[in-house]
């Protein structure tokens, strides 16, 4: 859906989209239970959120074709992250809503060779072909990330970084949001910026 | 004058190689279009940014939204030239997935005012280049980009306009806004919620409809929540979320105002500025908090 809107016509068209707000606007709250999940992973495998306690997770949303993703994969931003972070314990899983027929959807062959070719490592990438956990946590964009600390508790919701752009150069002079919460979260410290202005495509549910 | 739009980066699927000769949708047309045709030393002028999309593609307002980017311009002008910001028309309303978006379809031009230096001599030709970079989206988006380059003549005269393109920039120029010249508008924050206070000048005997705000910052307010209007004695109030985003208060709020049948201002402008000072309340469950 993607119809202009004629400035007269705003009420009503907000009001049509807006009659089911609280559906969409997620559960997932800063510094409260991250909502628990059930998915199937590209591997056939269903993977929960509870059976995750103790570990920090991260929640990426992914749209490989999306150019926002594709600044931080084709840079290897993402797979930099993925791999640093999973080796020091983390659970990371790169989510993608996209329903079947939408840009970014992925069958599991597909969503394993992106993988494969881009060398990424998350832990597992969930098809969440339905929307919802994408739904549940109020995703926005590709790429939206989450953090949930060992203890369960959702203490990051936004952006990958503080430069909103599908340049690859930005990424050098960028704050990297996700880096420095999970820094912190290592070094038993509270998470400094907690929430950000999520930036990327929209999510194609 | 010249002109060329190229298309930076194509949507292709990651797994296939780059199609050499295979031609993909160029959702957007982009060219430099300056309001005179010649520059006077010292006077500055606007020129305008003219971007044309594809049916039902749009580009992005100061504010995307929840997703998007807005439109950038690099400018390379001649040396003691400045370049001011960007006037944006006031955006309209896209929904895309669950994201509200702010931007433009069809076509939109965007005006930047280009101050030339006063010692700058007559006779010669000056060039005003320009690297534009926006994003197109439908449903799925495309960034684009294109340098681009205007030549104008230097003489020591009241520059003549375009006459084809002036009906055009009047039309842009209705659209940007403006601080309004008699509304009295004050900024309070409470909890989750952002109060707008509107106090119409006395005698304004119209009555603003469908008024939306179109907030200029991220991480201030809710842009999928509905934001509500109710009388008061001094006017109207307009109450909208707080962006789940949010980390701290600005010191001030900036934005649009948007009603359907105007303000009573004497150009009959649909759109008004806000630039206010945020007063913040705290509650007694924040300070609680703290």
């Amino acid at each position: 859906m993607s119809k202009a809107i004629l400035s007269q016509l705003t009420i009503w068209a907000l009001a049509a989209f807006l009659l089911v707000p609280h559906v969409y606007s997620g559960d997932a709250v800063i510094g409260e239970k991250a909502p628990d999940f059930t998915a199937a992973d590209s591997n056939g495998k269903t993977q929960n959120l509870a059976s995750y306690k103790g570990k920090i997770v991260v929640l990426e949303w992914l749209n490989r074709q999306c150019p926002f993703v594709k600044k931080h994969y084709d840079s290897g931003n993402m797979q930099k992250l993925q791999k640093n972070y999973t080796d020091k314990g983390a659970i990371w899983f790169a989510v993608i809503s996209s329903a079947p027929g939408k840009q970014g959807y992925c069958t599991p062959e597909e969503a394993n060779s992106f993988v494969r070719e881009k060398g990424a490592a998350p832990t597992a990438v969930l098809l969440d072909t339905q929307g919802m956990v994408g739904k549940l946590y109020g995703a926005k964009t590709t790429p939206h990330m989450f953090i949930i600390n060992a203890a369960g508790v959702l203490v990051y919701d936004g952006a990958i970084d503080d430069t909103p752009s599908t340049d690859i150069a930005d990424i050098a002079t960028a704050k990297n949001f996700v880096e420095s919460a999970l820094d912190e979260i290592l070094a038993g410290r509270p998470v400094t910026v907690a929430t950000s202005q999520p930036y990327g495509c929209s999510v194609k549910y | 004058m010249r002109y060329s739009a190229v298309i930076l980066v194509l949507t292709v699927s990651a797994f296939q190689p780059l199609p050499a000769l295979r031609a993909q949708p160029q959702p957007v047309r982009a060219q430099l279009v300056p309001e005179v045709l010649s520059v006077q030393p010292g006077k500055p002028f606007c020129v305008a940014l003219r971007l044309q999309m594809e049916d039902s593609w749009h580009t992005y307002w100061k504010n995307p939204g929840d997703s998007g980017l807005r439109t950038k311009i690099e400018w390379k002008l001649p040396p003691g030239f400045t370049a001011g910001e960007i006037q944006w028309p006031y955006p309209e309303i896209f929904l895309l997935g669950l994201d509200v978006n702010y931007g433009y379809e069809d076509e939109v031009w965007l005006l930047t005012e280009i101050a030339p230096p006063a010692t700058l001599k007559a006779g010669a030709s000056i060039s005003l280049a320009a690297s534009v970079k926006w994003l197109a989206c439908l449903e799925e988006c495309l960034p684009g980009g294109a340098d681009m380059m205007v030549r104008l003549p230097v003489k020591d005269e009241n520059p003549k306009v375009e006459v084809l393109w002036s009906g055009q920039f009047k039309k842009t120029r209705q659209k940007i806004p403006e601080n309004s010249s008699a509304w009295k508008v004050s900024a309070s924050a409470e909890d989750n919620l952002v109060h707008l206070f509107l106090s119409p000048p006395a005698g304004v005997k119209t009555e603003p409809k469908d008024v939306y705000f179109f907030p200029e910052q991220s991480e201030l307010i809710d842009y999928v929540e509905p934001q509500a209007t109710k009388k008061t004695e001094a006017g109207f109030v307009l109450e909208a979320q707080r962006s789940k985003f949010w980390r701290k208060w600005p010191a001030r709020i900036q934005g649009v105002l948007f009603s359907s049948t105007g303000w009573g201002e004497t150009r009959g402008q649909q759109a008004i500025r806000v630039n206010v000072k945020l007063e913040t309340i705290h509650s007694i469950s924040e300070e609680s908090k703290k």
